[in-house]
């Protein structure tokens, strides 16, 4: 991989701080609002006695800190790099995503296999592995940059990439989190210009996995007929929606405000999966509209950034990060408000979860390099 | 914008496989994508927070609403010293929240466990789980000790999600069957369930007072049920029922509840009663009944039989001789008669068609009145009421009380039945039949508050068995003792209270005698009526007297059904009531003569 325009750059350009407005807007605000949004979902466990300052809010508050600080650093760090150690990066995260099957007390919910237990924290290796297939992905199409429209590279080899990054994710079990990863995987091979049929072929291949999955799993099946049921009352993921939706129309346009909602006392992970519930609560459709216009604005803004790239794997970062965590959080914002059947997919940047968060994070900083190495980036 | 393919492509000569699209073309579609996933998720949530707002944060607002009503404490009987006759006592219900079962576990796993503990059909219990729409089901109620212990315990060890225990109540009779007439008993209401509503006796004519009034708590809950702290809550404390205090005396009816049962044994008889009253005040001392039941064992009859009737004042009988007392009352307040006044006492007298006879059938000539209470004669009595006539006989017959309910303070009295002349199904020979006690039910009640006012100078007080209402506040609400009406004067109570008390002294072996004091009564032996006809050689024995002379202020009313070893008022329920009368006396202190 050739790197001369790579190093003309980063030589020409002071390479700190990071100057793209969108994306330091969102590296701040985003966290910021995730650490108050938190702290409002943990009321009830604080006025169940805990303290004011109790262990996941301020985990959260630590955590946003440590993102945009990692965000902002790695904004300094040439983009270029990655692609050397994009294998490395990938091997890594799928021994940890294998690993994660082994562990025998994993911190287990729906019997389903995500998390590692360091010390005090656990560690999700899906989140990070989210990071390391686009990066692989971006560097395989740069590597092949142009074979693309070969099916060997299109499906076999970058294919296969998505392939053995979902299947263990899939096993775990947490399909929401592998339909999202793979949907991603597809997206960025699909902007590296692959043809559609090898698209729809690999696409293919994968549906079978998705209906095993759903075959083995009672809880995902009772998720997705509770969804084509429309009845929301008939179980506890109906109840969820239910609830939901309560959270939002009690909201109003306004909110009912900081801390005041009480659906948090009702929806059952109030300060994750369902945190934009909480959000569409206590701020009402401004709230969850801004959120909303947020991550269409990060989105519109990677594409921008992909469009001044002229370097395919700068590219394909851009769409790829951008699309991730847009992608994610439309499909966290589709079930709490009814319009998917309920995955354990979290809201980037806003829900509870360090891995999550800093993953997040790594990607705007990855961004905000790209961003200012393209024209963008240039033209200020 | 640049092209996609760039330099390095060159090195390496491409297959045929058709340009790449321009990549800004797919970048474009990648936007497209964009705007249109946001703008459905944009409309939904327009939908959600603006259009359908309303309609949701109802929904929302009563989801989860959970109105509890406070059971009010239930206030207490208490004899006349204020010691418990009933008393409400703590417990535990054990509710279910099926929604919650269903969101941790297996309804059917917890069903098992729970029917373990309680000994209930697991089928039965799994039901009452299987609805998980509901937040609230109720298992069991009133459990007390080792049943309530064992779920609080599986509880609290986790093995019963969803399970939690409620306060409850239940109604405690303390000294079992004492006074389980007068006391009565208490169930479930109609009106709500779980209403707990006085069925018998003091328990269901005072219901509202010992009750008290519920109170209301309405509040958010969470989806494990519990309250949210910042969501809505309101409290509406209850109002506790009040304390009823009676003017039982807890050794008086232990009295009245041992001689009764003491001498149904003895005369191997069916049934009984002993009614102990104050004639002066109208109060109830005691009141035993005879079978019984056990107030806070009543979910273990299978039947309502005839335990549960309060023969004092629920059941009817024909009085026989003790009615004898009326009339010569009636006729020496009239001036028809006199103490001294004569008479032949025939041993059979046909009165208009009808024939009548002495007990013994033997006749006495030239008879005073004092005599004909002696001899307990039909005949002597039949002339009373001829002397009186009819419409005075039955004036005086309403004026003691008979035919109408006392108002006594018990759930369930009855009037009695008399028939008067120009009733339906009344013939002359009946104001004969009448004039002794035959032909005419009365309650117990009823007799002895008629003799109560001959106790009492002439004047009938309203019986009643509370004495106190002392409600939840503190305030103490006395009940007090009032008189229905003057019966006779003053004087023919004096004077029939005289001629009773020679009667009996002229009685040979007299077994109603109270060692030490001055006692009078009469006896009586009624005939059971069945279908129409008398049974043989079975009876009502009774004996109503009152005493001490000086200052009455005990009366009791001994009945004893169906004696199979006596067939006599003055053998069966004579010695009874000397016995019932020397114990009270002692435990009142009235001093001997």
């Amino acid at each position: 991989m050739s790197t001369r325009t790579g190093q003309w750059f980063t030589g020409r350009l002071p390479s700190w701080p990071a100057r793209d407005p969108y994306l330091l807007l969102l590296t701040f605000i985003l966290p910021l609002g995730g650490v108050v949004l938190v702290a409002s979902a943990r009321v009830p466990v604080v006025l169940a006695g805990d303290s004011v300052f109790e262990r996941v809010s301020v985990q959260q508050m630590v955590l946003a800190g440590v993102g945009v600080a990692l965000a902002l650093g790695l904004s300094a760090v040439d983009y270029r790099r990655y692609a050397r150690i994009a294998p490395i990066g990938l091997a890594g995260v799928l021994i940890a995503l294998v690993g994660v099957l082994f562990v025998e007390d994993a911190t287990s919910l729906f019997a389903a296999r995500r998390w590692f237990r360091v010390g005090g924290l656990t560690v999700q290796p899906s989140e990070f592995a989210k990071v390391a297939m686009v990066v692989m992905l971006a560097a395989l199409a740069q590597h092949y940059a142009g074979r693309i429209r070969e099916m060997r590279v299109s499906i076999l080899v970058m294919g296969g990439v998505v392939a053995v990054v979902v299947l263990p994710i899939v096993l775990e079990p947490d399909l929401g989190a592998a339909i999202t990863i793979a949907f991603v995987g597809f997206v960025v091979i699909f902007a590296a210009g692959a043809r559609l049929w090898h698209l729809l072929l690999g696409f293919a291949a994968l549906v079978p996995v998705a209906l095993i999955s759903v075959s083995q799993n009672a809880y995902q099946r009772e998720r997705l007929f509770t969804f084509l049921s429309g009845d929301p009352d008939v179980t506890r993921t109906g109840y969820q929606a239910a609830q939901a939706q309560i959270a939002m129309g009690s909201g109003g346009i306004t909110g009912r405000g900081l801390g005041l909602g009480t659906q948090k006392f009702r929806l059952p992970i109030p300060d994750s999966d369902a945190v934009f519930a909480v959000l569409g609560e206590e701020f009402g459709f401004v709230g969850t509209g801004l959120v909303l216009v947020l991550f269409l604005a990060l989105f519109v803004r990677g594409i921008q950034i992909a469009a001044a790239t002229d370097d395919v794997f700068g590219r394909l970062l851009a769409i790829g990060i951008v699309t991730q965590l847009c992608f994610q959080a439309f499909v966290n914002m589709a079930v709490v408000t009814g319009l998917t059947p309920v995955t354990g997919i979290t809201l980037p940047f806003i829900s509870r979860g360090g891995s999550s968060l800093l993953a997040s994070m790594i990607m705007m900083g990855i961004l905000m390099n790209v961003a200012r190495q393209s024209d963008l980036g240039r033209r200020e | 914008m640049r092209g996609f393919h760039g330099s390095q492509n060159r090195s390496r000569a491409p297959k045929d496989l058709g340009e790449p699209p321009d990549p800004s073309r797919r970048l474009v579609v990648m936007l497209g994508g964009a705007v249109a996933a946001a703008g459905v998720l944009g409309w939904r949530l327009f939908n959600w927070h603006v259009q359908q707002s309303a309609e949701l944060s109802a929904r929302g607002a009563s989801s989860l609403l959970i109105r509890s009503e406070i059971t009010p404490r239930r206030g207490s009987i208490l004899d006349r010293d204020e010691a418990v006759l009933a008393i409400s006592r703590g417990a535990v219900r054990v509710v279910a929240d099926p929604l919650a079962i269903h969101e941790s576990t297996d309804p059917f796993e917890v069903a098992d466990r729970l029917s373990g503990i309680l000994n209930l059909d697991a089928a039965g219990v799994a039901e009452r789980l299987g609805n998980p729409n509901l937040r609230y089901s109720e298992i069991a109620r009133g459990l007390v000790d080792e049943p309530a212990r064992a779920v609080s315990e599986a509880i609290q060890s986790g093995q019963l999600p969803g399970i939690r225990l409620d306060p409850d109540r239940v109604r405690v009779y303390p000294n079992q069957e004492l006074a389980a007439h007068v006391l009565g008993f208490v169930g479930e209401g109609t009106a709500r369930p779980g209403d707990v509503v006085g069925q018998a006796g003091v328990e269901a004519w005072y219901n509202d007072v010992l009750g008290g009034q519920s109170g209301l708590v309405s509040s958010d809950l969470d989806r494990l049920g519990r309250r949210i702290p910042i969501g809505r809550y309101a409290l509406q404390p209850p109002r506790h029922g009040a304390h009823v205090s009676l003017s039982i005396d807890r050794t008086i009816q232990h009295i009245a509840e041992q001689e009764l049962e003491a001498a149904i044994e003895q005369f191997g008889a069916t049934a009984g009663t002993i009614l102990i009253t104050n004639p002066r005040t109208g109060e109830l001392l005691g009141l035993a009944n005879r079978p019984t039941y056990d107030p806070g064992r009543v979910h273990t009859y299978r039947e309502f039989g005839p335990e549960f009737a309060n023969r004092a004042c629920n059941l009817i009988y024909e009085p026989g001789s003790t009615f004898k007392l009326i009339t010569m009352a009636a006729g020496l307040d009239v001036g028809a008669i006199r103490p001294e006044t004569t008479h032949n006492l025939p041993g059979t007298v046909d009165y208009f068609g009808q024939e009548f006879k002495n007990w013994d059938e033997r006749t006495y000539p030239e008879q005073t009145m004092v005599s004909v209470l002696q001899h307990s004669s039909n005949t002597g009595t039949i002339f009373v009421a001829d002397t009186i006539g009819a419409n005075t006989f039955y004036e005086y017959i309403a004026r003691f009380g008979f035919g109408a309910r006392t108002g006594i303070d018990m759930a369930g009295e009855v009037s009695g039945i008399v028939r008067r002349r120009g009733d339906q199904g009344w013939f002359l020979p009946d104001l004969a039949s009448n004039s002794f006690g035959q032909g005419i039910s009365v309650t117990p009640l009823q007799l002895a508050t008629a003799v109560g006012s001959i106790a009492n100078d002439g004047v009938m007080m309203r019986p009643h068995v509370a004495r106190e209402v002392q409600h939840a506040d503190g305030r103490r609400e006395k009940i007090e003792s009032e008189p229905i009406r003057r019966v006779v004067s003053r004087e023919t109570a004096q004077t029939l209270i005289k001629m009773m008390e020679a009667a009996e002294s002229g009685v040979l072996d007299n077994l109603a005698r109270v060692p030490g004091y001055r006692t009078a009564g009469k006896t009586g032996t009624s005939e059971i009526a069945s279908s129409g006809r008398f049974l043989e050689d079975t009876s009502i024995a009774s004996y109503i007297g009152f005493g001490p002379l000086e200052l009455p202020q005990v009366l009791a009313l001994v009945i004893v059904e169906r004696p199979q070893a006596a067939f006599f008022g003055a053998h069966v329920a004579s010695p009874t009531f000397s016995r019932v009368m020397s114990r009270v006396f002692a435990h009142l202190r009235v001093p001997p003569r």
